[in-house]
Order: C-alpha cells, then structure tokens, then sequence
C-alpha cells in the first residue's frame, strides 16, 4: 500500500475517534435520553413510573401512597393495624405452597409465619386478628391454619372438600358452605372446640353467599352471576330465607352492615346501586362497578373499576380471564360528602392493575392484583384535606 | 235399564256444561278489573282496566280507590297503572260506576303478590376458579327452582306448572314439584312458565321467564406446576419461552355428561392428532429445535348431540 493511502486512513481513524470522545464528553444527555427510548415505546412514557416503584427522589423518605407490598403471588390476606407494640402489618398466604407471611407496611419488611405446605393453595381466607388462615386449593380441599401465639402453635387441619364460600366471623369462628344434593349448606366451625354447627341450608345449588360477621347471621346469597340469566337476593337469618327487592339479569353484590352495592345488567346496559336494609332504599351510584372489586365503608362504597371498559357481558369475560380492566379508584369515604375519582392505577405504576379483594379502610386501601397475583397497598389519608393528584 | 240412564245421562249432560260457561260469561263477559301482568310481583308496576264489553256501563262515571284511598287523578279512566304491595300483603283495587239513573255499582279486585324466583341451573361445565353460573347450551340438561316466598320461603305444598315453549313438562300439575329438570331445545331462547296453585286449584302466583342458550366454547389456560391452572386466558399468538408447557382446554358451557364423556376429544399440532393421556383437555408441549408458529387445535364433540361440541386453535409462537 502507498504511503499516502496509509496517511490518509491514519487520519480518518484518529478524526473517528476523536469525534467519538467528543460526542460522549459533550452529548451524553441526549445519548441517554436515546438509550431510555430504545425500549421500543418511540417516545411514549417510560414503561415504569419510577416515582412509585421507587419513591419520592426528594426530601420526603416517606414511600410513595401506591405501591407494591410483596412480589409473591397472593391467595388472599389480611390487614392488621398497628399497636403499641407492633406496626402495621399484612398477613398473607402465598398462592401455591400455602406458606403464610407477614409484611410490615410501612418498609416492606417480611417474615415467614407458617411453613406448612399445602400444595395448589389457590385461595385464603384470614380470621380478622390473623391468628387463623383458611387455605382452599385448585383440588377444592380446605385446610385450617392456626398461627403460632402465646397459647398455639403452629398446625394444621383438614376441614371439609369441595367448599364454595369461606369466611370467618368477627370471633374466629370458620365459615364455609358445601354443596349438597340440590341445596348448599352453611356450616360454622368452632376453632377453639373443634364443634361443627349447621347454619342454615339454601335451596339451591348455585349459590353465593356473602358471609355475616356473626355466625348467627345475617348472611346473604343469591345466585351466580350469569349474563341472560336472572339473580334474586335473600337474606338469611334464624336459618330462614327472606327474599330481598333486589332482582336482575346478571345480579352481584357485596354486603356490608346495612348497606348491599350491587350491580345488575337493565335493558342491556350495566347499572350499579347502593341499597340500604333499613330503609328499604335503592340509589343509584356515579360509577359503574363489579360488586367483587368494591369495599363498603360504613354506608360509603368505593370501587376499583374501569368504567369505560365495564359493559353488561364483561363480567362473565372477567371471570373467565379473556378481559382484564385498567382500573381507576373511585373512592367515597366516610365524613367527606363527596365521590371522587383518583387515580388510574396503571397511570401511576406503568402497568395494569386489575384490583380486586380490596380490604382496609379507604385511606388505607389494600388489594390484589389480578393480573398477576400481586398485592397492593393505597395508603393515602383523604380525611384531613383536598387531594391532589 | 242400564242403557236407558246412559242415555238420559247423554240426552242431559251438555245442558249442565253450556250452564257452566253461560255462568263464567256472566262475570267474566259484564263488568270485572283485568290486570297486567295478572299476577303483579310484590312493588312491581301493573295495569288495571275496567272490562265491560256488554256495554252496561255506559255513559257512568268511575271512580278508582286503591287500598281505600280515592285516586282522584284516575277519575274517569278505563285503566289505572298502580304499583304491586310488598310481599305477603293485600291490595284491593276498586272501580265505583255510577250509571246516569243513579245507579251505583262497585267491582273489586284483590292481590297478594308473593315473589316467584326461578332459578336457572344449567347443568353444563365451567372450571372450579370460574366464580360466575354455568349457560345453558343447546341440548344440554338444565335444572329450574322456583321459590315462592312473602316474608320468608314458602314451604307449603302447592302443585307447580311448568311449560317449556307452552309445552307441559312431565305431563300438567306436580304437587311439590318446584324443581324440574329439562333438554334445552335448540332454539337462542326458549320460554320457561311456573303456574304455581293451591291444592284447591286457586292460583297464588305465575312467572314466565325466557331463558338463553349459547354455545359451547374453548378457552385455553396454561397450568403452572406450582400454581395450577393460570386464570388467565391464552390468547395467539402465545410465546413458549421455556422448554415446555402445560395447556389446559376449558369447554365453557358443554353439557357435563359430554365433558365427562365425550365421544370425541382430540389435540392436534399443526393438523397432526396426536395422542392424549388420562386427561383429555391437558397436553404437554415440549420444544423442539424449531422455531416459527404452530398452531395447537383442540375438538370436543358429541356423536349424538351434534351442537354439543366445539373446535377452537391456539397458535404457539416458539422463541
């Protein structure tokens, strides 16, 4: 090769190389700002908020209001307020192995309570101390737990197959109801006696029951949803039914004290109302809600919900995963006499949050994720003032 | 002698029956208050109308009261829209004519409207996790509930009428027989009637109500060895990242004696059928060293029911 072409590559190297240098000395913001967007969103909002997954940069070392309590995936849990001795915590039991945790709310501290496995554990019900956890399993056993305290230790106990609706009341008595024959029957279980008591029997096989907080009752059931097909509610109490004036195609609800949410499809359009047991009275709600993923407190409801998406067929897609919902909560707490929109979920965490089994209070709203199993926690005071979003 | 009072007997009998309709004409065909729907649920808005084709009444002034409360809006008009009582308690609608000779006549009409639910239970398969009630599908078994209740269910014996598109089930009247299992013919809707009636043939209450049949269909989920089956639906293409996976087939609404038994249930990949375990609605897939689409079919049929059975196909997309 002659010399000069020599010189010449020489050159055009060392002016590559210097350009290089120059261009990550000086242009490095932009060369960063490239970097994020390579993502693949062609400019569009990062794909998670770091803010919320983070927190606050800033002074505060509060955590953000929104975020993800435990990466496992969540059969069902319980909320636990602080005391003198202890923080706010959240008993969970992990979908799957049934094993059973506590997270401190506050820093996301975790502690395995339970070891016990129970293999397929697909759902759990927590008395409302924590002190027991009913575990189900996708081959439709329930297990008891009770947690180790002062007086137990940590066993386990096979209660019944196939159980369609578990709950505990306000004194850690274990209520389910099975199926039998053309009926389903309600049954109490004692935890400290091991004593079974029949409550009551529904006349029908497809029943939802909507478990008091008293194994005395009042309980409540109704049939199945179904899109096309009718549901009535009745309320149970002294072991009889007594039917309710609240009827409709696709019929839901969840109860609480004097105060039944509920949905039903009218002439083709999804509608959702809030019916009081004492005065017999029927108000329509600002919002349209799944009953499954709302909360009453007091006679306030507030919702996880994804109105625009929420149509009359969208519950039966719900339940069977073909749809899930972006959701946005809708909140009415008690002393405020307002309803207020606040926040889309997925806004604030760069993913979907398709809340549901919301428990807590409304400014410390906890919920899992549909979509993956996830739990959450909204912790938030509205009662001192304006929100700002 | 025998044959003489046979005779008589057949000379005598239709003047007995004529006088029997002549009597319902009478009170049926002059003055009475029909009401729509006839057996108003309780708080349930109905229709009275004052019938009088004989013409008895013309040129007379009606006067309605409800509960022996005058309804002064509904002076003069043949039709009065009321709401039903709540359960269990009487409403008395009332019609006062008053002739232009003076004379007074007064019609009454009495309801107690009870709650008649019918409970559709349709015998057809959903998966444990799904939380809603099966659908009927066409030539599925279905099973129907009626509870009748005021202030609490109703336990008392009554004889109970069904029709299923105005065709009798099990022959008329069933006493106690508030449940009643049927084939849902193949129609979108079919129409299910309950006549529910004292043993002394008096009605208390009737419902008609129409009921739906959809198709049976596949979801496909992915079952995880830890969690089971993933509540969440496959949808194509679907990425198989790992090695392998687990696919579960749900026949959503499928009567459960074909999903128990089903006559036909295959799996194919890429239209190659290929063999099933104990379970017919699971397969494993492991990865081979191709990569590309592949579509996963799975048929579940009845030989016998023909619209008892659906075809459906996941595509795979292998990384």
């Amino acid at each position: 090769m002659k010399k000069p072409w020599i010189l010449i590559l020489t050159a055009l190297v060392l002016a590559t190389l210097i350009g290089m240098w120059l261009y990550l000395f000086f242009g490095g913001e932009e060369a960063r700002e490239d970097i994020y967007n390579a993502f693949g969103l062609e400019g569009k909002e990062l794909p998670f908020n770091m803010d919320v997954l983070l927190g606050e940069p800033s002074a505060s070392s509060a955590p953000p209001y929104l975020r993800q309590l435990s990466l496992r995936q969540v059969a069902g849990y319980v909320p636990l307020d602080s005391s003198s001795t202890s923080p706010r915590t959240v008993r969970l039991a992990e979908k799957g192995t049934g094993h059973i945790y506590s997270v401190r709310v506050d820093d996301g501290a975790e502690e395995r309570l339970s070891n016990i496995t129970i293999p397929a554990a697909r759902d759990a019900f927590f008395s409302p101390d924590g002190s027991y956890a009913a575990i189900t399993t996708s081959s439709n056993q329930l297990t008891l737990i009770t947690l180790p305290a002062a007086s137990t230790t940590l066993s386990s106990k096979e209660i019944t197959a196939s159980p369609t609706n578990v709950s505990f009341s306000s004194n850690n008595e274990l209520l389910y109801s099975v199926r039998e024959g053309q009926s389903v029957v309600g049954y109490s279980y004692d935890t400290t006696t091991s004593d079974t008591s029949r409550l009551f029997t529904i006349p029908f096989r497809e029943a939802v029951v909507l478990w008091g907080s008293d194994a005395s009752g009042p309980h409540y059931t109704y049939p199945k949803t179904a899109e096309g097909l009718e549901g009535y509610l009745y309320e149970i109490k002294n072991s009889s039914l007594r039917r309710l004036p609240i009827s409709g195609f696709g019929l839901s609800a969840i109860v609480h004290d004097d105060t039944i949410a509920f949905s039903r499809t009218e002439e083709a359009t999804y509608k959702s109302y809030l019916f009081n047991l004492e005065t017999s009275t029927i108000t329509p709600v600002q919002f349209l809600f799944i009953p499954e993923k709302c909360l009453i407190v007091l006679d306030k409801v507030s919702c996880a919900t994804d109105v625009p998406t929420l149509k009359s067929d969208s519950v039966g897609a719900w339940y069977r995963g073909e749809l899930s919902f972006n959701d946005t909560l809708w909140l009415d707490p008690p002393g405020i006499d307002i309803t207020m929109e606040i926040d889309t979920l997925g806004t604030k965490t760069g993913r979907p949050i398709d809340a549901t089994r919301l428990n807590g209070q409304v400014y410390a709203l906890y919920f899992v994720n549909k979509i993956d199993a996830g739990l959450w926690v909204y912790d938030r005071d509205f009662t001192t003032g304006v929100i700002d979003n | 002698m025998r044959l003489f009072l046979f005779g008589i007997l057949l000379f005598v009998s239709p003047f007995f029956v004529q006088a029997q309709i002549q009597s319902a004409g009478f009170i049926d065909m002059n003055q009475s208050i029909v009401l729509s729907p006839s057996y108003p649920s309780p708080q349930e808005s109905f229709t009275a109308t004052l019938n009088d084709y004989g013409g008895a009444t013309q040129g007379a002034t009606i006067e309605w009261s409800y509960n022996d409360g005058k309804l002064d809006w509904a002076f003069n008009k043949r039709s009065v829209t009321l709401a039903a009582p709540e359960a269990g308690n009487t409403g008395k609608i009332q019609a006062t004519l008053t002739k232009p000779n003076g004379g007074i006549q007064t019609i009454t009409h009495t309801i107690v409207p009870l709650y008649l639910d019918v409970i559709i239970e349709p015998q057809t398969h959903v998966p444990s996790f799904f939380k809603g009630r099966a659908l009927p599908s066409p030539g599925s078994t279905i099973n129907a509930a009626a509870l009748v209740s005021a202030d609490s269910l109703l336990t008392d014996e009554y004889l109970y009428t069904w029709r299923l598109n105005n065709v009798a089930l099990q022959g008329g009247p069933l006493r106690g027989g508030n449940r009643i299992s049927f084939t849902m013919p193949q129609d979108t809707y079919s129409t299910l009637s309950v006549t529910v009636t004292r043993l002394d043939g008096s009605i208390i209450a009737k419902r008609t109500i129409s009921v739906p049949s959809v198709s049976p269909s596949l979801v496909f989920y992915e079952v995880n060895t830890l969690y089971g089956v993933m509540e969440r639906a496959l949808k194509s293409p679907f990425p198989l990242i790992g090695n392998s996976t687990t696919l579960r087939v749900e026949p959503y609404y499928l009567d459960s004696e074909v999903f128990n038994n089903p006559d036909v249930a295959t799996w194919s990949v890429d239209s190659n059928t290929i063999p099933t375990g104990n379970n017919y609605y699971e397969i494993t897939l492991e990865r081979t060293s191709q990569t590309g689409l592949t579509d996963v079919t799975f048929r579940v049929q009845s030989t016998t029911e023909l619209l008892q059975g659906t075809k459906s196909t996941l595509t795979i997309d292998v990384l």
